[in-house]
């Protein structure tokens, strides 16, 4: 989830907490070892049926009912988060929620070319992503860094363990659990527990670049100050054509935010179809009303409940408890499900 | 296929349509031809607390320039002044140098900084700088249709940062923040004299915190470039000795023993001379052995002398401080490490390889 790394490195502000990033990188496996244990199955392969077979109709209804704030939640946070930083940094005048709505009309856009194809513009989301690592390698060629930036190693001082911080990194590699929901169009294979390390170190190696980069361009008693060091950092640099990197860099954030907006969007379509009572299949219109939907959701939260402060710091907390959750217990839940299946059957 | 193109572009241009119909979503008018990006702001202090706030407009077009000036309380009371006195609104974004005066900053910057630093359009990259004498009464002299006195300045200060060359000193925002803001080390700042229609390199500002605290010129600033971050210096000249060394390229190796007592410092200077009074005085290699140990001595001293300085004043702009970060243990407090830098035992060793002169008769 990109959007992490946008508030991550003010939560790595100490450098013991590279650290951390290791040590939640690590926990993610287990959690990514479970989700792999689903793969292997052949309910994976099924869709629904594989899902009516673990858990009964009863059980699948109950889930999508527990499933559904989540994702609305996700969509909420996601989408005002983003449009907050584009406020700050591009638009400072425009009205927040023309932020929301525009790129919401965008992923319905997406939304609208259906599951299959919005898998495959995965491809595109991962090299526009992936553009963005190489434009912090100027800021570890910066003349006032120094290697003390990064010291100490390890928590010694008065200020407390920051566990919290500790819970946003583990949210912050959370994601993978919604590939349960779309196993089905994914064909998987024994393979998959290779894949998802690779990806998983892939994120390790980038938050940490990404962390060691702002630890070395500010130093550690100046980061804490700033909520936004990436963006700032992406401010810093200068090329000769453009003056505003930054604005290249928010945008080259928004494919991967518009993906996984119009993946949720997707989701929740699924869910309120899977508690509805039809069963005629999928509908364009259904699809455009979920979408609207979410919109109405985060218009509402962005407007009456996003108050800098005390608001914010708790949509943020609900979102770090909100996502370690999903993460931790989903692929959990599968597993034993798988467990108690392979069980009665034997 | 071809209808959710469709659908998406009647959603498309209903929005425009909304937009049309006099909803305003960017209340910002940036018609080039109507806004005046300016390149610097010069602060000066006023009497009872008050600060002078003074720009250029119009940068860099072929029109009469004039000075605008302000007596405010506020700098940000003084943008919005210049907006009231001047037909074009006046833009920060471009905003490059911010010049201090001199009093100013012995008062302390932060508030001036603190507002320039929350304001979004304003790079990190603008540079700091603290001036002497009467900017304004230079800035008068130069409101030439052609004269983009200005902007010439920002260059200036560009190319001396571009590669890192040790003439003068350049800081940005953001190396002076993360100066500031580091535990146990202080900014410096370059000083310019403001001299009838002439803007004169003075020398390096050294900051306590955000006090501007002391003033070096000429020779210690010099050495001041060559540990400062093992910049090249082109001439490094010591007229004591009579002597000039030429691309300097210094190399430091700073070390401190681990109860802070002492501090070893060598330096590595690799150049070549590049002026002499008289080619007798290295006829030989003996003689050219004696003449470069002079200069080492010479050096030594005078390192010692500077860094005796900033003991005596307890700041840190070479960051001296920052060595005593260690991977397993706590970092050191600012009052234990000035208790420990004031009374620091200093040991410089300066090793000079130098290129003797040739194709000289």
């Amino acid at each position: 989830m990109l959007y992490y790394m946008i508030i991550m490195p003010s939560a790595i502000v100490q450098p013991y907490m590279l650290l951390a990033i290791v040590a939640m990188g690590i926990a993610s496996q287990f959690c990514l070892y479970m989700l792999s244990k689903w793969f292997a199955t052949p309910y994976s392969t099924q869709g629904y049926k594989g899902f009516e077979e673990l858990f009964g109709k009863t059980g699948i209804k109950i889930l999508a009912l527990t499933g559904l704030p989540f994702l609305l939640f996700k969509i909420s946070f996601i989408s005002i988060s983003y449009a907050a930083i584009m406020q700050q940094f591009v638009f400072p005048t425009m009205d927040r929620e023309w932020h929301i709505v525009f790129p919401f009309i965008l992923c319905c856009y997406l939304a609208l070319f259906g599951m299959e194809n919005m898998i495959r513009f995965v491809t595109v989301v991962f090299i526009v992503t992936i553009g963005i690592f190489f434009m912090y390698i100027p800021f570890f060629l910066v003349q006032s860094n120094s290697i003390h930036d990064l010291y100490p190693l390890i928590p010694i001082g008065p200020e407390p363990f920051a566990w919290k911080s500790l819970l946003l990194v583990f949210s912050s590699f959370s994601g993978p659990e919604f590939l349960i929901a779309i196993s089905y169009w994914l064909n998987p294979q024994q393979k998959m527990l290779k894949y998802l390390t690779i990806a998983n170190t892939i994120s390790v190696v980038e938050y940490l670049f990404i962390s060691i980069a702002a630890l070395l361009f500010y130093g550690s008693k100046y980061l804490p100050t700033i909520k936004y060091p990436n963006l700032e950092m992406g401010r810093y640099l200068q090329s000769p054509l453009l003056e505003r990197v930054d604005i290249i860099l928010i945008s080259a954030y928004m494919f991967s935010i518009l993906y996984s907006l119009a993946l949720f969007v997707l989701m929740v379509y699924g869910a309120s179809s899977l508690l509805g009572k039809t069963k005629t299949g999928t509908s364009r219109v259904g699809l455009v009303v979920s979408c609207f939907m979410a919109m109405a959701c985060t218009l509402l939260i962005s407007k009456w409940f996003w108050e800098p402060g005390i608001e914010q710091a708790f949509w943020l907390d609900l979102q770090m408890w909100s996502g370690s959750t999903t993460y931790l217990l989903s692929p959990l839940l599968i597993w034993i499900a798988i467990k108690r299946k392979a069980r009665t059957t034997s | 296929m071809k209808r959710f193109i469709q659908a998406t572009l009647v959603l498309l241009s209903s929005c425009l349509l909304i937009l049309e119909s006099g909803c305003v979503l960017l209340p910002e008018n940036n018609m080039i031809e109507e806004i005046t990006p300016i390149i610097f702001w010069s602060v000066q202090e006023a009497e009872d607390g008050k600060i002078t706030i003074s720009t250029l407009v119009p940068p860099l077009i072929k029109e009469k320039k004039r000075v605008l000036n302000l007596k405010v309380s506020l700098i940000n009371e003084g943008n919005k002044g210049f907006n009231l006195n001047y037909h074009n609104e006046l833009k920060a974004g471009q905003i490059r140098l911010l010049l201090v005066d001199e009093a100013y900053a012995k008062r302390g910057l932060t508030r001036l900084i603190n507002t320039v630093l929350t304001d979004p359009n304003i790079s990190q990259r603008l540079y700091l700088v603290v001036t002497k004498g009467d900017f304004n009464e230079f800035l008068a002299k130069h409101l030439d249709e052609t004269d983009n006195i200005d902007y010439y300045i920002y260059r200036m200060f560009k190319h001396y940062e571009k590669k890192k060359q040790g003439e003068i000193t350049v800081v940005n925002l953001h190396q002076f923040m993360k100066m500031l803001y580091s535990q146990v080390s202080d900014p410096q700042l370059p000083v310019f004299r403001a001299a009838g229609d002439q803007f004169l390199y003075e020398g390096t500002a050294f900051f306590d915190q955000d006090t501007m605290v002391a003033e070096i010129r000429g020779k210690d600033d010099q050495i001041n470039q060559l540990l400062y971050r093992d910049r090249f210096v082109r001439y490094l000249v010591l007229p004591e000795l009579s002597v000039t060394l030429g691309h300097i390229r210094a190399h430091t190796r700073k070390k401190l023993t681990p109860d802070l007592s002492s501090l070893s410092i060598e330096i590595d200077v690799k150049g070549r001379i590049n002026e002499l009074d008289s080619l007798a005085r290295i006829e030989d290699n003996y003689q050219f052995a004696a003449l470069s140990q002079k200069i080492e001595r010479y050096l030594e001293e005078n390192v010692i002398s500077l860094l005796s300085q900033m003991q005596k004043l307890q700041i840190d702009p070479l960051q001296i401080g920052a060595l005593t970060a260690k991977p397993f243990s706590r970092p050191i407090t600012r009052d234990t490490w000035d208790r420990h830098w004031s009374t620091m035992k200093i040991n410089v060793k300066v090793r000079l390889h130098l290129e003797p002169l040739t194709k000289v008769k």
